[in-house]
């Protein structure tokens, strides 16, 4: 297996862990988090069907496509950052981070306006059982994405430094499973909020 | 599985193409049926393509694979049950 040390202990069980089992600890926090969050949505939509119907229209759905663009777009920039290495291909690899970086750093920045768009049409959090919502789960996720933001400019000077090679890049794997993870979360957050009526 | 970049960047032309396709469809769209079933499905064919061609989880360990795939299923799923079952829902959970 290309993506595993031979001395690697991980060889041992069935099937490869993508970087290492450290990150998919946090993977797995991330994802159970998030479940609960979506479970609270779905009580409360349940609970107040006549709010969330309504709930889309209130917000900007430009926002959130572009954000929904953002987050596939910088997702695929890091996939093909790890098909570069595979290829022993540092330059290429870190010019696909670039890429990754660069269009991420568009998520916050889109959610600056769109929060401040926001404001001024009075979502401000203190209304409807669905702005409260929305303000959870999406700030919530604007972390996860911000770490994430930090974790990428580390993976880019490892890769700088000559830290990945083909036949050892767990350090980006592991960042990879950890974007791939975020990017997916966001693609349940953005029906939910600013598409399904 | 090795994923080539050809197919990559395929599956990225189609991830946006369904949700400029999906934005299209749900805006202004009234509560229904079938506008949730069509919303839960792209949501799904989606968080799938991202889970086995970007996360690359065709290989990895059944802990991590199964995990990972019933998660993409979870949101779409509830999202049609809410639909279907709502009232009934809210009621298993008031106090």
């Amino acid at each position: 297996m290309a993506t595993l040390a031979s001395d690697n202990p991980f060889t041992e069980v069935r099937g490869r862990i993508p970087g290492n089992k450290a990150i998919w600890v946090g993977i797995y926090a991330e994802l159970t988090e998030f479940a609960l969050m979506f479970f609270v949505y779905f009580i409360a939509r349940a609970h107040h069907p006549e709010i969330f119907h309504k709930g889309p229209e209130q917000l900007s759905l430009l926002a959130g496509a572009a954000n929904t663009i953002i987050m596939l777009t910088s997702s695929f920039f890091v996939a093909r950052a790890v098909l570069a290495i595979r290829h022993n291909d540092q330059r290429v690899c870190l010019a696909w981070l670039t890429a990754a970086l660069i269009t991420g750093i568009g998520y916050p920045v889109v959610k600056f306006f769109e929060v401040s768009w926001n404001l001024t049409h009075g979502i401000d959090g203190r209304g409807d059982i669905f702005q409260s919502s929305y303000y959870y789960l999406t700030l919530n996720h604007l972390v996860h994405v911000s770490w994430g933001l930090l974790g990428l400019v580390w993976i880019m000077f490892r890769t700088y430094t000559g830290g990945y090679t083909s036949s050892d890049y767990r350090g980006l794997l592991a960042f990879a499973s950890y974007w791939h993870a975020t990017d997916m979360i966001w693609l349940m957050i953005f029906p939910l909020f600013y598409v399904l009526p | 599985m090795i994923i080539s970049s050809r197919t990559l960047d395929l599956v990225w032309i189609l991830l946006i193409a369904l949700t400029l396709g999906g934005v299209a469809i749900g805006e202004g769209a009234e509560p229904g049926f079938w506008i949730t079933v069509i919303v839960a499905v792209i949501t799904t064919f989606k968080a799938r393509m991202v889970i086995d061609y970007f996360m690359e989880v065709g290989d990895t360990h059944p802990g991590i694979r199964r995990l990972v795939r019933i998660y993409g299923f979870l949101v779409p799923l509830l999202m049609i049950l809410i639909y279907l079952y709502g009232p009934q829902i809210a009621q298993l959970t008031s106090l």
